[in-house]
C-alpha cells in the first residue's frame, strides 16, 4: 500500500495505522516506525491522525495497551497458562474481499496444519517450538478481486486480480524470497541485512529497499517492472542484468520482438545492448493528472494508454472476472485510450464504443462477446 | 475491526486448546471489549480485569464451549455478565472508580469519559466542540467505528445503510474534525518518540 498520498483522515481509517496507535499489532507498529523513519516529513501528519484516532478510540494508546496486556499475561501465567505471543502479530492486514484469500489459503494448506500455525512460523521473532519448517505461505486472488496485506517482515503488498504470491521456504529465517505469478505492488520493509528477491517465470528481481510494481501474468505478451523509488536489480532468464532507476520500467517481451512495443522515451544505450529482448522505458503519466498508468490499479482505476483491444480485453477479464470473446479478429488491433474510476464493465464498453464502433453483448453472467 | 472469519478461526482454536488463540482473541477484541466495560463503569482497568477473567473462564470451559457464529457478541455478553457480577458483589473497587458526572444516566458518554481521563485542557475542549459540531449521524458512526470498534458490515446493518455510505460518512466526519482541529493538534498528545518507545517496550517485553 502506498501511504504517501494519504491524508490524516485516510490514516485514521487504516486498520494497520490504528493497530500502530494502539500497539495491538507489533507488525503494524514495526511497519509504521520504518515508514516514519523513511518519510520524516510525514511526522506532523501522522501525529495529527494519531491524536484524532486516540481520542475517538477512548484514549487507548500504546502505553495503556502495554499495561493492560501485561496484566492479562500475568493473570494467564498465574493460572499456569503460557500466553501465546505470536498469533495476532501475524494477522495479515486485509481489506475488501480479504477473507476470500484466507479461505483459499486454507484450501491450499495440504499439510493439515492450521493456518495460524503457518503464520506463527512465518513470524520473525523466535517462532514457538513445534512449528514445522518448510511450509509455504500462499496468497492468491481470483479474477475481479484485489487484496492488500502485509508480509511477516512488514513489507506491504497489493495483489492485483488473478495473481498468486508464494513465500519461499525460509522466508522467516531472513531469506526474503518469494515467487509471483500475476501482478503486485510492493512497498518493501527496509532490512539491509536481508535482500528481498522476487522470482517470476521470466526474471528475478533483487530489491535494494524500495517501492515498485511487477506485472508478470502468464497470458500477457510482456512482463513489466515499474520502479517508484529506491533501486532494483533485474536478472532476466536470458542472462541480462539491468538496474532500474526511479520512474523507469523494464519491459520484457515474451514471444514477440521488442520492436512491436512502442517505447516513449527509451534509454537508447540499454535498448541496443538488449538484443531486442527488453527495453527500459519511463513510466507513463496521464496528462493533467498525477496518476501513473502502471500503478493506477492500486487506486482502483482502470487506465488504457493507446492499448490494443486485445490487451484491454485481457485486462478487463481479470478486472471484472469475465471471459471476453472476439467474434471478429480485426477488433483486436483497435487501439483505445481512456481511464475509468470504478465503472461497471457495461459502462466501460459503452465509453469505448464512442471512440470506435463495435458491438457487444453479454452471454450469461460471465461472458462478453465483441462484434464489429 | 476484525474480519469475522479470523476471530471465528481463533474461537475454534481456543476450543482445541491453543493458547495462542487466547492471546489473539484478547488483542483482536481489546478495544471493543474494554470500551464496552468503560461505557458501563467508566473504569478501563476494571474493564481489562473483567475481560481477562472472561477469557480465563472460557479457557477453563474450552472443552464444552459451543460453536459460535458471532464471537464478538458472545464475548460482549460474557463481559456484561462479568461486570454486573463485579458490581453486584460489591467488589467494584470504589477507589479506582471514576465518579459519574452530574446529570448523567447510568452509562458513560464517550465525551465525559474522555474529559475524565484526559483532563479538561484546551485540546480536549477543542475536540469536544469540534465533535459536537458534527451531525448526530456522524457522531454515532464515529462512536460505532472507533470507540465500539465495530466493522463496517455491522455498522451498515445496524444503521440500515450500505457499507459504502457508512465509509463515506466516517471519512467526511474525520475530514471535518481534522480541519477544525488544525493548529490545536500540534500542542497536544505525547511526542512521537514517547509513543515509539512505548511500542518498543511492548514488543520487547
Amino acid at each position: 500500500m502506498n501511504y504517501l498520498r494519504h491524508k490524516a483522515e485516510d490514516l485514521v481509517m487504516d486498520e494497520s495505522f490504528q493497530q500502530f496507535c494502539t500497539g495491538t499489532n507489533p507488525v503494524a507498529v514495526r511497519f509504521w516506525e520504518q515508514w516514519l523513519a523513511a518519510h520524516p516529513e510525514k511526522r506532523e501528519l501522522v501525529q495529527a491522525a494519531r491524536v484524532i484516532y486516540l481520542r475517538l478510540n477512548g484514549g487507548l494508546d500504546a502505553e495503556t495497551f502495554a499495561g493492560h496486556h501485561r496484566r492479562f499475561t500475568d493473570a494467564l501465567l498465574a493460572e499456569g497458562i503460557r500466553p501465546g505471543m505470536q498469533a495476532p502479530q501475524l494477522r495479515p492486514v486485509t481489506r475488501g474481499n480479504g477473507w476470500k484469500w484466507y479461505a483459499l489459503a486454507v484450501a491450499a494448506t495440504l499439510t493439515g496444519l492450521v493456518l495460524t500455525m503457518m503464520w506463527i512460523q512465518a513470524g520473525k521473532d523466535a517462532p514457538p517450538a513445534g512449528t514445522a519448517i518448510g511450509e509455504t505461505a500462499m496468497y492468491a486472488s481470483k479474477p475481479g478481486e484485489r487484496k492488500a496485506f502485509q508480509l511477516p517482515d512488514g513489507t506491504k503488498v497489493v495483489l492485483n486480480a488473478a495473481s498468486t504470491l508464494r513465500l519461499d521456504d525460509g522466508f522467516q529465517q531472513g531469506k526474503r524470497t518469494l515467487t509471483l505469478e500475476g501482478e503486485a505492488f510492493f512497498d518493501i520493509a527496509q532490512d539491509a541485512s536481508s535482500p528481498f528477491v522476487i522470482h517470476t517465470e521470466d526474471m528475478d528481481i533483487t530489491v535494494l529497499g524500495t517501492a515498485f510494481n511487477v506485472k508478470a501474468y502468464k497470458d500477457d505478451e510482456t512482463v513489466e517492472t515499474s520502479l517508484i523509488r529506491g533501486r532494483v536489480r533485474i536478472d532476466t532468464r536470458a542472462g541480462h542484468q539491468v538496474y532500474l532507476r526511479p520512474k523507469e520500467k523494464l519491459v520484457i517481451a515474451r514471444n514477440k520482438e521488442i520492436q512491436d512495443i512502442q517505447p516513449l522515451t527509451p534509454r537508447q544505450a540499454d535498448t541496443k545492448k538488449a538484443g531486442r529482448h527488453y527495453l527500459i522505458d519511463s513510466l507513463t503519466h496521464i496528462p493533467h493528472d498525477s496518476a501513473i498508468v502502471e500503478l493506477s490499479w492500486v487506486d482502483n482505476r482502470l487506465i488504457f494508454a493507446d492499448d490494443t483491444f486485445g490487451d484491454i480485453a485481457r485486462k478487463l477479464e481479470r478486472w471484472y472476472g469475465v471471459q471476453i470473446r472476439f467474434e471478429s479478429e480485426e477488433l483486436r488491433g483497435y487501439r483505445f485510450t481512456g481511464h475509468f474510476n470504478k465503472e461497471t464493465l457495461q459502462r466501460v464498453l459503452e465509453v469505448l464504443q464512442l471512440s470506435r464502433g463495435f458491438r457487444f453483448r453479454f452471454e450469461g453472467d460471465h461472458t462478453v462477446v465483441l462484434q464489429q | 475491526m476484525n474480519g469475522n472469519l479470523h476471530t471465528q478461526e481463533y474461537w475454534n482454536q481456543l476450543r482445541d486448546g491453543n493458547t495462542d488463540a487466547l492471546s489473539a482473541l484478547y488483542q483482536l477484541h481489546y478495544i471493543g471489549l474494554i470500551n464496552y466495560g468503560v461505557k458501563l463503569t467508566g473504569d478501563r482497568d476494571l474493564a481489562n480485569d473483567c475481560f481477562t477473567a472472561v477469557l480465563l473462564d472460557l479457557w477453563e470451559k474450552r472443552h464444552t464451549l459451543p460453536e459460535v457464529a458471532n464471537v464478538r457478541a458472545y464475548l460482549i455478553t460474557c463481559q456484561h455478565r462479568r461486570i454486573m457480577h463485579e458490581i453486584a458483589s460489591g467488589k467494584k473497587r470504589q477507589e479506582r472508580h471514576l465518579a459519574v458526572p452530574d446529570g448523567q444516566g447510568p452509562e458513560w458518554s464517550h465525551e465525559d469519559y474522555l474529559t475524565a481521563i484526559e483532563g479538561n485542557d484546551a485540546f480536549t475542549q477543542a475536540f469536544s466542540q469540534a465533535f459536537r459540531r458534527l451531525t448526530q449521524r456522524q457522531q454515532q458512526l464515529l462512536r460505532m467505528k472507533f470507540f465500539e470498534d465495530l466493522d463496517y458490515d455491522h455498522i451498515a446493518l445496524t444503521c440500515g445503510i450500505t457499507k459504502r455510505t457508512a465509509y463515506n460518512i466516517i471519512h467526511d466526519a474525520l475530514k471535518q474534525l481534522k480541519n477544525e482541529l488544525k493548529g490545536h493538534v500540534q500542542q497536544s498528545g505525547l511526542p512521537l518518540e514517547a509513543l515509539i518507545s512505548a511500542a518498543l517496550l511492548l514488543i520487547l517485553q
